[in-house]
């Protein structure tokens, strides 16, 4: 009778201890970003704002001092190893794509949060204003980037550093990494103002998501949040 | 943390008294995770476990590892979670009947969750602690076999604080309240050669 005892509390011990000490640990970091990401939401409170539900918890970011009206074109590539020194490009690798948003400077020592939206990838040699020009048309119907999505499209993406003592690691959900159906980002109104140095786009936007987990970084596939009623309105400059 | 606390557990039931109750049990429980900011339902929830209880005067203390699976879905997605509990159990028998007796037992536990959910509506911390009362009838088969039916309630009282001024809504935390059937096999053990 004792050796069946025996028997069942190592049964039991098995079924609950699946993961090593180490597991645990570097899932306490994986997860940080998911488990902690909060919205301070105070309403719309200045010119350039973007406003959205997600999972009905409202989301705001307005335009301050520090918040400012964000276009990016990033670059991205594959090297032949870890160092972008020493390693090459994979041939065929590269490409650009331009991200927008409202949100404060790059920092390594603040923790930053927000809403943002992406391009799909385009060859490395166009420029932002050509896909700013591309992207920025009044009345443009964009469906929401997703797993299922054929078409050239837009992504919605929610990232956040983690502030780690020493590094501040970005994370993010995207509309990417799962189905969309019927999620959509429409260019409701587009001004476009062109001076000496900059064309201006004045653009009012609305929008719809899902957003995800990247399953290849979490290990976890699960959909993170609803987007929904989203608005954004941002003036974006761009150097000629 | 969970290896350590097991491991200790069952060291424990192992060695201590001479006399021990060890309780095998399969649950049936409803999970209620309260109200949340979209429609999340935790359904389809089964447990496992092991309790065990040493007589001390005229009660019984002891303690518990169990397993629960259960279902946790959002409108259109579901997704397959695990959880475990350790409990901490003081308990008081009545005889009913000559074959007959009812166990009354009251639990504080901490319950683990095994299983990762990244949501941005319901924040599933690694652990929380809560108090439990268990009541249920054993019919005495034999001397080494009882075989029971009980009902427990355990009800997540909070979550384990995470280190962060991050959070400010404590309502999006998962606290669970969890009714269950328990239909249970009791095998006493007289450890005869102990003094």
């Amino acid at each position: 009778m004792k050796r069946l005892i025996n028997i069942l509390i190592l049964i039991l011990i098995s079924m609950g201890c699946i993961k090593t000490g180490t597991e645990e640990r570097s899932e306490r970091h994986k997860d940080q970003f998911l488990k902690l990401a909060e919205f301070d939401c105070v309403g719309i409170q200045s010119e350039h704002y973007l406003f959205a539900e997600i999972d009905n918890i409202d989301y705001c970011s307005n335009t301050n001092d520090t918040i400012l009206n964000q276009i990016h074109l990033a670059h991205s590539f594959t090297t032949t190893g870890p160092s972008t020194g020493s390693s090459t490009v994979v041939e065929g690798s590269s490409y650009v794509s331009v991200w927008f948003a409202l949100h404060r400077d790059y920092a390594l020592d603040i923790r930053l949060k927000y809403l943002a939206f992406s391009t799909d990838p385009y060859p490395d040699t166009t420029t932002l204003l050509q896909i700013a020009a591309e992207t920025f048309v009044e009345n443009k119907i964009w469906p929401m980037s997703g797993t299922n999505i054929n078409q050239r499209a837009i992504s919605c993406f929610y990232e956040y550093s983690d502030n780690r003592h020493g590094f501040n690691n970005y994370h993010l959900v995207s509309s990417e990494f799962g189905e969309q159906d019927g999620k959509y980002l429409t260019m409701d109104k587009v001004s476009i103002t062109k001076e000496d140095d900059f064309i201006t786009y004045d653009v009012e936007l609305t929008f719809n998501a899902d957003l995800h987990i990247d399953p290849d970084r979490n290990g976890s596939t699960n959909l993170w949040g609803e987007v929904r009623n989203g608005e954004m309105k941002a003036q974006f400059k761009i150097p000629k | 943390m969970k290896n350590l606390l097991t491991i200790i557990f069952a060291i424990l039931i192992q060695s201590a008294f001479a006399q021990a109750d060890f309780n095998f049990y399969y649950g049936i429980d409803l999970i209620n995770i309260g109200k949340n900011s979209i429609a999340w339902n935790a359904r389809d929830a089964s447990s496992i476990g092991l309790k065990v209880r040493f007589p001390y005067k005229e009660i019984y203390l002891g303690g518990t590892v169990s397993f629960t699976k259960y279902n946790l879905s959002r409108p259109d997605h579901k997704y397959k979670m695990e959880m475990s509990k350790y409990e901490l159990s003081i308990s008081r028998s009545f005889q009913v009947k000559k074959k007959l007796d009812l166990l009354v037992e009251l639990h504080p536990y901490a319950r683990y969750f095994n299983t990762d959910l990244f949501s941005a509506s319901l924040k599933v911390d690694e652990c929380n602690f809560g108090l439990g009362l268990y009541t249920g009838l054993n019919y005495v088969i034999t001397k080494k076999l009882k075989i029971g039916l009980g009902y427990s309630i355990d009800r997540d009282i909070f979550a384990s604080a995470m280190s962060s001024s991050e959070i400010t809504d404590n309502d999006r935390f998962i606290k669970m309240t969890v009714h269950s059937l328990l239909l249970n096999m009791t095998i006493p053990i007289i450890y005869r050669n102990r003094k």
